[in-house]
């Protein structure tokens, strides 16, 4: 006995749409798969890397900015190297940048000093600047005592000099780049 | 079916979000890049520039109150918020003597804090906090009347708390206070009362009927040179905006005089 009603199987215009949205379908989930691709090769790009760098690369030149003139820390210098004082949130920092050629990274330590007179406890050494081949500072300063001639030196004692009103810093890039910048040091020593 | 779809196109514009948001953290970063350079040269220039501001003012040889009033200078796109305190309304904890720091808010009372605020160097304020004897509670109390910066105490701008620890009594302090704010009794304002030297203090003060240990003791105070007319050393603290937002804020010491930085602060 025949039913009524609808006969089984799709009908030509029903197989079209099904057709349709599984098209719209695919091309949605491949657009996602390649968005997503390319989302996640930006994340990982150098450009990204390096404007994370930017940011370490910037809190160094500011702690620079902010050195204070308290003897009892000073301002020593290296080529890749420095530590000077900051006073932050009514701490006294005695702040630490060293290049780290293992890591590739520029390190940070600082150290909230606790009493006065002691040496204040190391802090614990975080990278902030990373992708780096190689750092060079420069403190300008006097470079022939003899003429009093001005020019950027590759240490600095702080005994003997203060505290630079400048210091030059070059970061060449694991890509071989290369950013330098001049701080100002702008407290009268 | 249509489930699939929905969650494709969900996937899609989660991932179309996340590009954009990256986009535009990397186009806020070059922002805040550039705007830290140019706050940081607007800040120091308006340091350096103060001084001739200073000399132009209606009393160039001293530094009142009313010198010190909050301004809002344009700089391009930017906007300078400007307040200023004077580091010579405080005490120089540095140099002061144990008869004064005994007298200072928060110490009175605890001589063992006394003798090793006389007895440590202290570089900055900060110090104080490493001492054996002071306690958070203290140095909260404390640290609004102290300073490192300069010798003396300006009378134009001392606070009530610095002129008692200079041992001027409580009398003398509000004739001080009512003579600077001048007729309309307001601190800070163009009418305020200015002492163009210091032996004009005891002059001018003389109107009101000082005791004779009054005039000891100013005039103790102004002939070895602890309370002056004028100040060494002025903190600028500078908001730059750009529009309602602020890019950076800076604290700054430095000489109202010269111009010269002696403590540099960003946020």
């Amino acid at each position: 006995m025949r039913r009524c009603g609808r006969p089984n199987g799709f009908t030509f215009v029903e197989t079209m749409i099904v057709l349709a949205l599984f098209s719209i379908i695919s091309m949605a989930i491949l657009s996602s798969f390649t968005t997503g691709m390319r989302v996640w090769r930006w994340a990982t790009s150098p450009k990204v890397a390096y404007g994370r760098a930017a940011l370490g690369f910037e809190r160094l030149c500011t702690e620079l900015r902010r050195a204070v003139n308290y003897p009892p820390i000073g301002f020593w210098g290296e080529m890749d190297s420095v530590t000077f004082a900051n006073v932050f949130n009514g701490k006294i920092l005695n702040i630490t940048y060293r290049l780290d050629q293992d890591q590739g990274a520029v390190i940070r330590q600082a150290s909230a000093l606790t009493s006065l007179g002691d040496e204040a406890a190391e802090g614990p050494a975080r990278p902030v600047i990373r992708s780096v081949k190689n750092v060079r500072l420069g403190y300008y300063g006097v470079i022939e005592p003899r003429t009093r001639q001005m020019g950027f030196l590759d240490a600095w004692n702080y005994s003997r000099s203060g505290i630079p009103p400048y210091v030059r810093l070059t970061v060449t890039w694991t890509n071989d780049n290369v950013s330098e910048t001049l701080v100002p040091i702008l407290i009268q020593y | 079916m249509l489930f699939v779809a929905v969650g494709a196109l969900t996937i899609l514009s989660i991932l179309s979000l996340g590009t954009t948001a990256g986009v535009v953290q990397q186009i806020k970063l070059a922002e805040s890049l550039k705007n830290t350079q140019v706050a940081l040269f607007a800040a120091s220039s308006l340091v350096k520039a103060m001084p001739a501001v200073f000399a132009h003012d209606p009393t160039p040889t001293v530094v009142t109150a009313y010198d010190l009033r909050t301004r809002e200078i344009p700089f391009g796109d930017l906007v300078l918020d400007v307040k200023m305190t004077d580091e010579q309304s405080k005490i120089n904890i540095e140099q002061a003597e144990e008869g004064v720091v005994a007298r200072l808010p928060g110490v009175a009372g605890s001589q063992s804090l006394v003798d090793e605020i006389v007895a440590k160097a202290m570089w900055v304020k900060e110090d104080l906090l490493l001492l054996d004897s002071m306690t958070p509670e203290t140095y909260e109390a404390l640290s609004g009347f102290v300073t490192t910066y300069g010798n003396n105490v300006n009378i134009h701008t001392a606070t009530e708390e610095a002129l008692s620890a200079l041992g001027i009594d409580g009398g003398l302090v509000s004739k001080i206070q009512s003579h600077l704010a001048g007729s309309d009794g307001e601190p800070g304002t163009e009418d305020d009362a200015v002492f163009f030297s210091p032996p004009e203090i005891l002059t001018g003060l003389d109107v009101y009927g000082l005791t004779q240990d009054q005039k000891t003791t100013l005039g103790n105070l102004v002939s070895s040179g602890r309370l002056m007319t004028s100040s060494e050393f002025v903190c600028y603290e500078i908001a730059v905006k750009k529009g309602r937002r602020t890019v950076r804020s800076f604290e700054i010491v430095a000489s109202p005089g010269s111009g010269d930085i002696v403590s540099w602060q960003e946020k």
